[in-house]
């Protein structure tokens, strides 16, 4: 009971923070400006003609300005919550909370808000543009945002590389929350990880950017030599992405290994700090 | 020692990383034997959307490489700084002797890059014959562009602290080379882009993009336009003399005792 009131109470700092409220609003801009794009762009072109209105999003792979979200990722992952132990150490909160709450409810609080609030940063904005693309776009619009028709022949060959192509076929709605939510646990497990290593006693938060974003630079590309699939984390984190030999053993690897490493550098170093 | 030691073995990594992961040889010019330094040097031949994320990716060590030393003069800030600078007698003068140290390690960083490019070059196709021009402007373009932009980190980090620092000059060079997406059929490199192409870091960044009278001419300019190679020696050189001056003027600026921070920036 303890461990979720040391949750809900971090979860609640978190949401106050900076960080937490400009990366959300920068996420929500990108994605309105999205539709916004979409919507001039098919205007005056026949209901028929016109994309599904769950295809159109700021994470479809086949939209345009995609990829500017892709580079951006690994820095925003880390942007609404991992800083936040470092935050706590500067303002020294941590000693309050852990004096209040004990230290192992205090760190495992925090690793499930950080964890909590980075999946709402990934996943809100894009849940809230799916439903005011349901409202906007016509139901009459039935392509996939490279021009073809969504369950057309053509398109089912492209379709079976989906990540959860079975999901698809049966309803394209409930695909496209649970594969966000995929993406929001990537992020989430991203910042957990970065979390973790910060407990080490990183100096500047400048640092933090790196561990993240260097660990799928090394793993895409090391990956690569090693197993068969395709291992470019761009498509992974984007839906609806058609290019051939993806896995989803590979990506759930990359999120549980993330986890349980800003899990293990954590308790090392509460192990570290008992000791002192 | 140990410092060097680490820069040296970083820099060499990061270019076998980057020749590795990024090298698409099927897109660069066949004559041409030195496949590998033109991956080094980010040879990208198109600006259509695909061959700019490579580009991207391969800045990456770039990137790593900021990201360190972007808090190299901003440490000062972070732990007794009136101590610190309370003892120091011009403080433009320890601006400059900071940056000109910033400097040696971005030289130090893009040799070792730059070296172990040429012997893998050497030691794969066994051809030589204009590495030698081409690899000198690629390090002096990489150690002019980090040096502007681990200075920029630097100054930024003094005011926001060193994560804002750090995500606006990002924003600055991903912006850079998204804009240039637009040369991909949108618009044409005539006139008033061209102008506007040439004002741009991240072009000027990429020595295969420029034009040369000389004999290294023919392997590069691919977009064939007016671009000369020395003119974007001086836009960085000014850059960079304009960030150290701008630096030099703002940190006498700064009160010492009001932006006392003793706390992990």
């Amino acid at each position: 009971m303890e461990v979720i009131n040391s949750i809900k109470m971090q979860s609640s700092l978190l949401i106050r923070k900076k960080g937490f409220q400009i990366s959300f609003l920068l996420l929500f801009a990108y994605a309105m400006l999205i539709s916004v794009i979409y919507a001039y762009m098919q205007k005056g072109s026949y209901t028929t003609e016109m994309i599904h209105p769950a295809m159109i999003s700021g994470i479809t792979s086949d939209v345009d300005y995609v990829w500017f979200f892709c580079r951006y990722f690994p820095f925003m992952a880390v942007m609404p919550a991992g800083f936040s132990f470092i935050n706590d150490i500067n303002t020294k909160t941590s000693v309050l909370l852990k004096a209040q709450m004990g230290e192992k409810r205090y760190y495992m609080g925090k690793l499930v808000s950080v964890f909590l609030i980075t999946f709402i940063t990934f996943t809100f904005p894009f849940f809230i543009e799916l439903l005011l693309n349901v409202i906007i776009f016509p139901f009459e619009g039935t392509r996939a945002a490279t021009g073809w028709e969504a369950y057309s022949l053509t398109y089912v060959q492209y379709a079976n590389n989906h990540l959860m192509s079975r999901l698809f076929y049966n309803n394209i709605y409930i695909y496209y929350i649970i594969s966000t939510a995929l993406t929001g646990i990537f992020a989430g497990a991203g910042a957990v990880f970065t979390v973790g290593i910060s407990s080490f006693g990183i100096k500047y938060k400048a640092f933090l950017f790196l561990p993240f974003y260097l660990f799928i630079y090394l793993a895409e590309n090391i990956s690569k030599y090693i197993i068969s699939s395709y291992t470019y984390i761009d498509t992974y984190i984007t839906i609806f992405d058609i290019i051939e030999g993806k896995s989803m053993a590979y990506y759930l690897t990359l999120i549980v290994l993330l986890m349980i490493m800003g899990i293990i550098f954590t308790a090392i170093n509460i192990r570290r700090n008992e000791t002192r | 020692m140990g410092k060097y030691f680490f820069l040296i073995i970083c820099g060499s990594m990061s270019n076998i990383l980057n020749i590795f992961f990024y090298l698409d040889i099927t897109d660069i010019n066949s004559d041409f034997g030195t496949y590998f330094i033109m991956a080094a040097s980010l040879a990208q031949p198109t600006f259509t959307s695909g061959h700019l994320v490579l580009l991207m990716q391969s800045m990456i060590p770039m990137f790593a490489f900021q990201i360190v030393y972007g808090v190299y003069i901003y440490k000062h800030f972070c732990c007794a700084s009136v101590y610190y600078f309370s003892r120091q007698k011009n403080r433009t003068r320890w601006f400059i002797g900071e940056s000109v140290k910033i400097i040696k390690y971005t030289a130090i960083f893009f040799a070792s890059y730059i070296l172990t490019a040429i012997a893998v070059t050497i030691g794969v196709t066994g051809d030589s014959k204009v590495v030698g021009e081409l690899c000198i402007y690629t390090f002096l373009y990489f150690v002019l562009y980090n040096f502007v932009f681990c200075m920029l980190i630097n100054l930024v980090s003094i005011f926001t602290g060193s994560q804002n620092g750090i995500i606006i000059t990002y924003g600055i060079q991903m912006a850079s080379v998204f804009v240039l997406n637009v040369f991909n059929d949108k618009v044409q490199l005539t006139g008033i882009p061209l102008k506007l192409f040439k004002l741009n870091p991240a072009s000027n960044l990429v020595v295969s993009w420029h034009s040369s009278s000389g004999k290294l001419g023919k392997y590069i300019n691919m977009f064939n336009i007016d671009f000369d190679i020395n003119v974007s020696l001086i836009y960085f050189f000014v850059l960079s003399l304009i960030i150290t001056g701008v630096g030099g003027f703002i940190i006498n600026k700064i009160d010492v005792t009001l932006e006392n921070k003793e706390e992990k920036g």
